[in-house]
């Protein structure tokens, strides 16, 4: 079964329906292009967070709500906005693993390990951008369901920027385990959709791409790919 | 001697605006929301207990206040949230519209064939027990125990309720879309309705204050909702400075910071700084000001600028806040 989001006409910024057609032989959909070419609009459309109605339709059919809560896995450019910043880190933990509903819930000190930090009772948005990133990143790859043959409906990951503001030794890690993770999940109902800059990809030959024009008439390309290959 | 019990008398009278004040600062702190519903509900919950009260029904008057209040915040709520209409507005319009509904409500519990701005109650309800123990009594100790002690208790049980509503699950989800919005929308669908349904609980707080005032102050009075609004925001400010100066022991900063992750600090700054900024305005009106001959007139000049200088002071010694939107 196939799927494709709609954004409905949304001016000023989209002038027109667009239908993105997801395909799950890719590991990776890539929305890519300059500054102010509308990527991050348009994944918050494709998530609902815009106000228009966007959707998803199985085959061009039936369609399914966009907003429906098990569907969406959202890393904003700025972490902090998907983060409770004035809450202490133990209480992040206990309300994301509550939010993302995981079954083994993460623990204090594994987190700790994680960023590095030294008590989970300082508040978030004392964490540095990286390990506020790393932090939700974890969650949402902990969320992911190990057995996707009872999935009801696509999951739809959206991670925007995520190498934004990571240390250069730690862009390499994060490379493998997205491409180790969204790889596991080829061929299932699981879509990752990447906002990254273009000077940052390397796009292989072997590449799907369409390109739309959101606004300002800068291009915007969505680009179908296996792999995460950082430019060096 | 005089001075203690006249501030003692000063501060008890005081007690049954808490649980306002703790409505209020749920509102402001948990759900960001400068909520100025409290003008309308609070004045519902007065006159609602005036009306039953008329008719020999505390209990009524109990249920009515609380659910008349959590009515009131739901409205606010849902014009917020649906209608888009901007939290001062939404809290302006329910207002409005509770005062007609409030001067009609008071007509009606005393029969009266124009509207009444404020009317004595023929007794005091669920306190009337407490009253008349010694009101004939010529010992002003006695009566304040009693008023003290029963007031209180209402008081402690509202502050542990309160407390293990905020720190259950359904009371941290209510704190953290209210705190971050954008989180709300991305995690669930559900979170207009988490904060309908949180405008309702404190607004449900200042309707039960309402009915303890009506009963205390054995009077209900319209045009007692516009002057609660100041006091409780400064026992918002005051309330977290105090708990954050005993947060840090040793170091005293003016870091004024909301008590989002202390569930005890949410429960009990509002209290604490209801009840020192009572203090302060009582120690000025009844003690400083009678000293030097000054009409009462001036104390309110006298208590701002005072908190003017106290934070300067503390600005200009201790502050290392950078974040000057979170002081209010």
């Amino acid at each position: 079964m196939s799927y494709t989001l709609t954004i409905p006409k949304f001016e000023p910024i989209i002038n027109f329906e667009i239908r993105i057609p997801l395909d799950k032989t890719f590991a990776f959909h890539f929305l890519l292009g300059p500054n102010g070419c509308g990527k991050t609009v348009l994944a918050r459309s494709i998530l609902g967070l815009n106000g228009n109605n966007s959707s998803l339709y199985e085959d061009d059919q039936s369609k399914i709500s966009i907003e429906t809560l098990l569907l969406r896995r959202y890393m904003p450019q700025n972490p902090q906005d998907a983060l409770f910043p004035q809450f202490s880190l133990n209480d992040n933990i206990f309300l994301l693993n509550k939010l993302f509903q995981i079954r083994k819930p993460l623990e204090n000190k594994m987190i700790l390990d994680l960023l590095h930090a030294k008590s989970s009772n300082q508040k978030v948005s004392t964490l540095s951008v990286g390990q506020k990133k790393k932090l939700l990143m974890q969650f949402i790859i902990s969320s992911l369901p190990t057995d996707t043959c009872g999935l009801n409906h696509p999951i739809v990951v959206v991670l925007d920027e995520p190498f934004a503001g990571i240390d250069k030794n730690f862009s390499p890690t994060i490379q493998d385990m997205l491409n180790n993770i969204a790889n596991s999940f080829l061929n299932t109902d699981v879509y990752f959709l990447i906002i990254e800059h273009e000077t940052l990809i390397n796009i292989p030959p072997y590449a799907k791409e369409i390109v739309v024009t959101l606004r300002h008439e800068i291009d915007l390309k969505i680009v179908y790919s296996n792999n995460i290959v950082l430019k060096s | 001697m005089d001075i203690i019990s006249g501030l003692t008398a000063g501060l008890v009278m005081t007690i049954p605006l808490i649980p306002a004040s703790m409505g209020f600062y749920l509102a402001l702190r948990c759900l960001k929301f400068p909520d100025l519903t409290i003008q309308g509900s609070f004045v519902f919950g007065l006159v609602i207990t005036a009306y039953f009260i008329e008719r020999g029904e505390p209990t009524n008057a109990f249920l009515f206040s609380c659910i008349g209040g959590a009515v009131f915040g739901c409205i606010t709520g849902l014009l917020h949230m649906k209608l888009k209409v901007p939290s001062f507005a939404s809290g302006i319009i329910t207002s409005f519209f509770g005062t007609t509904l409030n001067y009609f409500i008071l007509q009606k519990a005393f029969s009266s064939s124009a509207p009444i701005q404020e009317k004595n109650l023929s007794n005091r309800g669920f306190f009337e027990y407490f009253h008349q123990l010694d009101i004939e009594s010529t010992t002003l100790g006695q009566y304040w125990f009693h008023t003290i002690l029963s007031v209180t208790i209402v008081c402690v049980i509202l502050l542990i309720l309160v407390w293990l509503v905020v720190s259950s699950s359904y009371g941290r989800k209510f704190s953290m879309f209210g705190n971050n919005r954008q989180v709300a929308a991305i995690y669930s669908n559900n979170s207009e309705y988490y904060m309908v349904i949180g405008l309702g609980f404190t607004n449900l707080l200042v309707g039960f204050s309402g009915f303890l005032c009506a009963q205390i102050y054995k009077s209900a009075d319209i045009g007692q909702g516009t002057t609660i609004l100041i006091p409780l925001l400064a026992s918002v400010v005051i309330g977290e400075f105090i708990i954050n100066i005993l947060k840090k022991k040793n170091s005293l900063k003016f870091v004024s910071k909301p008590l989002l992750s202390s569930f005890w600090g949410i429960s009990s700054a509002p209290f604490i700084g209801f009840f020192i900024y009572n203090l302060i305005v009582l120690i000025f009106s009844t003690v400083l000001l009678p000293s030097v001959q000054t009409s009462e007139n001036y104390s309110k000049y006298a208590i701002s600028g005072f908190l003017i200088l106290l934070i300067m002071v503390f600005n200009k010694k201790y502050s290392t806040t950078s974040n000057q939107d979170e002081l209010i």
